[in-house]
């Protein structure tokens, strides 16, 4: 039970800070695009549509060869945790989306349509929900979180009925992590139009 | 519980003292004076990490704690222990250890390798080889299969990464079904996903074992069905370009020291493995001497192992036509490496994976638009008839949120092994891969196009309080259209994630190619390119869409 808890906490710190600087990033990004200047014109499309474009399960076996697992700084030897290579995978679709999604807002804001920072919001969520579910996929570059840490306890014990439970029993945690998630944007939304 | 373990091997070590014998003149393995290279950057860090299997009883597996032990980690010991540094063991499997080793992830990999001239090309194998096995089919004793000619144009369950896998695709007519690792293959054909699960015959006859032990009259009996083919040798492996340096020098010597010593034999022993000829030929070579000189040490004038000493080269799995010139020419003239690629039968998989891609995503968009408007629709409705409505819509509202908030890639785990194995007959092919991914992947993405649709359902009735549900559906989708499309595309780069359940797409075949030799840098970078166009050419499609939609 801690082991898994554990393997989802590393699911959850994935999934937040490449949620986090792609947003940042992303919305930098969709703010050029809107600005209409030229020169930023077709750099940030063409950014937006790489990081937009490329899948993030092609990406983890990127970011899995192309990064050096060890880094030597005076002397000392540092292990490049394999968490990081997938949480940069993991960016790139955030800035991507980030982009398209704040391109909209800034449009619609403009076109005086009401309701589009609830729309960012709620789309923003869903991606936040798209991210965790594949922050999953991480165990394929041998991340160590929770669905890889259910496979190693599936292996240690075999038996097709107990693979079913671990596995469903790790789908509880994705879901009641996103049944949580989508309460507390429900309430931010309500406090946001109650505001306005 | 490593420990533990190196204690039981101890024990045994002194129990058995025919075994435990003096080393020969010549053959006890030493450390360099002064370290250069790899086995350098392992003592400054203290620790040898070595790549090993979890999944392979009792070579490598876990223990009841977790830790990874078997006869492998245990040759890691001794090499960290002759080292003087600590041991970490990593787990790795057929498809990932190449690349792990290379990477730099791993020193070392001890992981059941089988030693052939493809792999040699990849990485450095070390000689001599410290193990053997072959390939044998192993499916239900009812199925009655009789050797291999019964195999051929039969779906047979292959590890993915396996070197044998192309051969017996090719020269054995068996249609493979690939999966991720030995576990998943053993469930599926468990299951009735194939009529057999070919793979190493030593690691087949500890699994008939264990079945013998349990005793179990009333669950299928399985078998060994073929006789062992393709027998190679195991190496050791190191990055490439170490092979001859310190570190690979240095292992090379515990190797032949092992032999020499008759330590594996004690391990296999220790191990309750059945002593196999491999080793005891090994064994007895390494011993041999010649007036009183041991004929397999290094030649004090070369610094080599006697060729007479190490074993043939290696077979390889399939030998390749000669590429056609334009490959060549593209070769030399850019970079492009499609020699390993532009094969029939390497051309013919890629095209059917692309195929497979194609579809899947195709049907997978579909899915997840219709499902989306559909339930969208539906929950306007209803919500529309107070707490009935409310009532009607609790299945669907439980469908939603578990297909949105399950990671799809164990929504496939569970259906296909969990679910798939109630519903399948013994022998039949219920839900095929196929199936199962397209609708997985339409659902995943049709929750989340479904949450979009009806926020923007509502907003629309904000806007225009007078209009009926249908006729603001084209509204909703124009202010929802970001996010559909979002998902839509989402879905499509997840496609991917089918390869989980053996449907053979082209991430995954792609990979497979990789790992049986192809130009990585080639290949990822083409793969990159393809899902960027296909990206692209979607965004227009729904573009396009959207201007029709905007005009009507």
């Amino acid at each position: 039970m801690g082991f898994l808890a554990g393997g989802f906490a590393m699911n959850l710190l994935i999934s937040v800070l490449s949620m986090g600087v792609g947003t940042v990033i992303g919305v930098a990004l969709g703010r050029l695009r809107y600005s209409g200047w030229r020169a930023f014109d077709l750099p940030s499309r063409l950014a937006t549509n790489l990081c937009r474009n490329v899948p993030s399960f092609v990406l983890l076996f990127y970011m899995a060869s192309m990064i050096p697992s060890e880094v030597v700084l005076a002397g000392k030897f540092y292990t490049v945790p394999i968490w990081i290579k997938a949480t940069l995978a993991l960016t790139f679709p955030v800035i991507g989306f980030a982009s398209d999604q704040s391109l909209g807002y800034f449009t619609q804001r403009t076109a005086g349509l009401s309701g589009a920072g609830e729309t960012f919001l709620v789309a923003w969520v869903q991606y936040f929900l798209i991210i965790v579910m594949a922050s999953a996929t991480a165990s394929i570059i041998g991340a160590d979180e929770i669905v890889g840490r259910a496979n190693t306890l599936i292996s240690q014990t075999g038996g097709d009925g107990f693979m079913l439970t671990i596995y469903l029993f790790v789908s509880l945690w994705f879901i009641f992590s996103g049944l949580l998630l989508t309460a507390l944007v429900k309430g931010v939304a309500t406090g946001l139009s109650r505001a306005a | 519980m490593l420990r533990a373990g190196l204690a039981l091997v101890i024990a045994v070590w002194i129990a058995l003292p025919g075994l435990a014998q003096d080393i020969p003149d010549g053959l006890q393995a030493q450390m360099p004076d002064v370290a250069t290279g790899r086995l350098a950057h392992i003592l400054q860090r203290g620790t040898l990490i070595v790549g090993v299997k979890d999944d392979y009883p009792p070579w490598g597996m876990r223990d009841a704690r977790g830790a990874i032990v078997g006869l492998e980690p245990d040759l890691a010991q001794a090499l960290a222990d002759r080292m003087g540094v600590d041991l970490e063991l990593e787990a790795v499997t057929a498809t990932n250890r190449i690349g792990r080793v290379n990477q730099g992830r791993v020193d070392v990999i001890i992981a059941t390798t089988a030693d052939t001239a493809e792999r040699r090309e990849q990485a450095d194998l070390l000689q001599p080889n410290y193990y053997s096995s072959g390939v044998v089919v192993y499916g239900r004793v009812d199925a009655n299969l009789t050797g291999w000619e019964a195999l051929r144009d039969q779906p047979v369950c292959l590890n993915r990464g396996a070197f044998y896998n192309r051969a017996l695709e090719e020269d054995y007519g068996v249609q493979g079904q690939y999966y991720a690792s030995g576990r998943d293959s053993q469930l599926a054909l468990r299951q009735g996903r194939c009529v057999g699960w070919a793979f190493d015959d030593t690691a087949l006859a500890q699994l008939i074992r264990a079945q013998a032990l349990q005793g179990d009259s009333q669950a299928p009996r399985y078998e060994v069905a073929t006789e062992a083919i393709l027998v190679s040798p195991w190496a050791v492996l190191v990055a490439k370009g170490e092979g001859q340096g310190d570190l690979g020098r240095f292992i090379s010597d515990m190797i032949a020291e092992w032999h020499a010593s008759g330590r594996i034999l004690a391990l296999q022993d220790a191990w309750d493995i059945p002593r196999t000829a491999f080793i005891e030929e090994q064994h007895a070579l390494w011993r041999s001497a010649q007036e009183g000189r041991t004929i397999c040490a290094r030649d004090p004038q070369t610094g080599l192992h006697p060729v007479a000493c190490l074993s043939q080269a290696p077979i390889r799995a399939a030998p390749d036509a000669r590429p056609q010139d334009w490959v060549v020419t593209l070769h030399q003239a850019t970079g492009i490496d499609l020699r390993a690629v532009a094969t029939p039968y390497n051309g013919a998989r890629l095209l059917e994976a692309l195929k497979l891609t194609l579809s899947l995503s195709a049907l997978a968009i579909v899915g997840a638009l219709s499902i989306g408007v559909v339930l969208a629709l539906m929950q306007d409705r209803l919500a529309q008839f107070g707490w009935i409505g409310r009532l009607l819509l609790l299945p669907q509202r439980l469908l939603i949120t578990v297909a949105r908030m399950t990671p799809p890639i164990l929504q496939l785990y569970i259906v296909f092994f969990g679910l798939g194995g109630l519903l399948s007959t013994p022998g039949g092919f219920a839900p095929g891969a196929f199936v199962i991914a397209a609708v997985i992947l339409s659902l995943y993405a049709g929750a989340t196009n479904t949450i979009i649709l009806s926020h923007a359902l509502q907003a629309e009735a904000l806007a225009r309080p007078d209009t009926g549900t249908v006729a603001r559906l084209p509204g909703a989708i124009t202010r929802g259209f970001d996010g559909l499309v979002a998902a839509c595309v989402n879905i499509v780069k997840a496609a991917g994630m089918a390869s989980a359940i053996a449907v053979g797409e082209l991430v995954s075949t792609v990979d497979l190619l990789v790992s049986e030799g192809a130009d990585t840098t080639t290949l990822m970078n083409g793969l990159l390119v393809f899902y960027f166009l296909l990206v692209l050419g979607l965004l227009s499609l729904f573009k396009a869409l959207r201007r029709r939609l905007v005009a009507v």
